[in-house]
């Protein structure tokens, strides 16, 4: 048997039919006895019946159309962000990316030092240490880094650490030729660290019988930052500009991520063609740009052209809508192919993702915490798509 | 069914607007009415249950689905809505009644805003009139379990999920919501039964 209050801890249940045959019918049978309980069980069920009994209310009459233009600001909005923020990183990144190109591409001359080998050390007394785009007095520079160490002028003093091996090996020479040897063997030597150049290294090691590791790491990275000191200003260039964009035509090279890409259809009948384009479009994930940077919807009219401005997934789905799109039209129906790629390796993207983990990994406070996920966030939403545009005109 | 929500979800997520309103299509009025239940009047339900697309719209990149969509999706409403009352509590609170404390809950009564035209007042049941006021004098969390549970349905998993709050506690606030409205109601009878004796 259950007693008052028992049984009014159960109304809600009650009335939910949330409670199984045995206590109802041992609360249907208090209840039919108990005249208190009767009646707080009939006033609980007025009172969720009045509640169930509500109607909703219909939408204001604008409601849906406030609400949508609402959202296209807010979209509005976060691809004007978004896309300054990727310029952002994007500028900011690939300088750095241009930093480290140019200490790589130092390491690819200490391996082209070896077979070009013509150059002459200077004397030391005439030792240049400005900036200069001479191949020659690079090598001044290059070599006074390297005389850093060297305590006398003569190479063949063997006050030198880096000098030993040479006497040692007991190479008569004047003082072109041994430069030469200590020139190329310290070649060999800072690019230890370059794997490509390991063998010439060890080769290099037997023949002047034993090097010092260690010191030559040092004497290495001095002449590193003599050369990067020296590098010509054109081939600074020169990289920086690679390491940002590539521009191909040819659609075969499939690894790099592309930002942009845009084609031209002829045809007479654009209608149709354009409906050909949005199935395309459909059947690889695609949709329309809802609204690009300067206002474009994604299909506009003009001058009896249609230009779809379109988003595809970035990768594989858009290389295979690419291809099938340019299957489907007809190779001698479309032209004025454009894509603008970016080199996975280099891309800014990638530095960009990078730096923030470290800093979101040194964050103290939970609130940058979030603010640095969000920006992560708007990465990957970035790297996702390729922007495409498909003009359709008569012939 | 749920392939084609998961990728209404991932193109949203990609900043597709038409995508997000499919999404939200079937929950705009359910929404709406929940805001309206808590703000008492058009305007206002309208303001805050926009706010709540806006803002699910703006962090739908966060959505991870460990809940259900809707479920988080009601969760921001509910946060808005308590936040608002919040808010407006501040402002303007008028007291026709004493204030009568009980352990957990508050009985307040107010003014209905006013804002319904003659013509609405004219037509507005007193029976509805009567319920509507006494949902509106709950404290904000019972009035939350008794307009997801009694007016707009949903079940006690789906209270909890939204509320982030287990069964029990619902099951606890709602029974309590219950037996404050019972007792509302039967005051105001006995009011009306002393003025017409």
């Amino acid at each position: 048997m259950l007693n008052c209050n028992e049984v009014k801890d159960y109304v809600s249940d009650y009335f939910d039919n949330e409670i199984n045959e045995d206590i109802k019918s041992l609360i249907e049978e208090h209840i039919s006895t108990c005249k208190d309980c009767k009646a707080y069980f009939d006033e609980i069920k007025d009172v969720i019946n009045r509640c169930r009994q509500i109607t909703d209310e219909e939408l204001p009459v604008n409601f849906k159309v406030n609400l949508h233009e609402r959202l296209m600001k807010e979209a509005e909005k976060e691809k004007v962000q978004g896309r300054s923020l990727r310029n952002k990183y994007i500028a900011i990144f690939s300088s750095i990316a241009a930093g480290l190109i140019l200490v790589f591409l130092f390491k690819g001359f200490y391996g082209n030092f070896n077979s070009k080998s013509k150059y002459q050390l200077s004397d030391n007394s005439s030792i240049t240490e400005t900036a200069s785009t001479n191949r020659d007095s690079k090598k001044n520079v290059a070599s006074a880094s390297i005389k850093n160490n060297m305590e006398s002028t003569n190479i063949n003093n063997s006050k030198s650490e880096t000098i030993p091996d040479m006497a040692k090996n007991g190479t008569n020479a004047d003082n072109a030729k041994d430069k030469n040897y200590v020139a190329s063997a310290y070649n060999e030597r800072s690019v230890s660290k370059d794997s490509e150049n390991k063998n010439i290294e060890e080769s290099n090691n037997k023949t002047i019988g034993g090097t010092e590791k260690n010191t030559t790491q040092s004497q290495s990275k001095d002449y590193e930052l003599a050369m990067a000191a020296n590098e010509s200003l054109d081939a600074i260039e020169e990289n920086a500009s690679l390491s940002i964009t590539k521009s191909y035509t040819d659609p075969s090279k499939q690894k790099d991520r592309v930002l942009d890409a845009k084609l031209t259809i002829y045809t007479n009948d654009t209608e149709n063609m354009s409906k050909k384009v949005q199935n395309l479009m459909q059947q690889y994930g695609g949709v329309f740009d809802s609204e690009d940077k300067v206002g474009n919807q994604g299909i506009q009219y003009e001058n009896g052209k249609t230009i779809l401005n379109i988003l595809v997934p970035s990768g594989d789905s858009f290389e295979n809508f690419w291809s099938d799109l340019k299957n489907t039209v007809g190779e001698r129906n479309y032209g004025d192919e454009g894509r603008t790629e970016v080199d996975k390796n280099e891309d800014g993207m990638q530095d960009a993702r990078a730096l923030l983990n470290i800093q979101l990994e040194s964050s103290q406070s939970e609130e940058e915490k979030e603010s640095i996920r969000a920006q992560l966030n708007k990465l990957d939403y970035l790297e996702s798509y390729t922007c495409v545009t498909i003009t359709i005109q008569k012939r | 069914m749920s392939n084609n929500l998961n990728s209404l979800i991932e193109q949203a997520q990609k900043g597709d607007v038409l995508a997000f309103e499919k999404l939200i299509e079937d929950h705009q009025k359910k929404v709406y009415n929940i805001a309206f239940r808590f703000m008492g009047n058009s305007e206002d339900a309208s303001e805050v249950a926009q706010e709540a697309f806006i803002r699910v719209y703006k962090s739908i990149k966060n959505f991870k689905g460990k809940s259900s969509f809707s479920t988080w999706l009601y969760r921001i409403v509910v946060n808005i809505c308590m936040d608002e009352m919040r808010k407006r509590n501040k402002q303007n609170i008028v007291y026709i009644d004493e204030i009568t404390q009980t352990e957990k809950g508050e009985y307040r009564h107010e003014i209905e805003s006013g804002e319904e035209s003659p013509q609405q007042q004219v037509e507005i049941n007193e029976t509805r009139n009567e319920i509507y006021a006494a949902i509106n004098s709950l404290s904000d969390e019972h009035k939350a379990v008794i307009v997801l549970k009694d007016i707009q349905g949903f079940s006690y998993e789906e209270i909890a999920g939204i509320m982030k709050c287990p069964e029990g506690t619902v099951k606890s606030r709602l029974n309590r919501a219950r037996s404050i409205l019972k007792d509302i109601l039967k005051k105001n009878m006995e009011l009306f039964n002393k003025e017409n004796v």
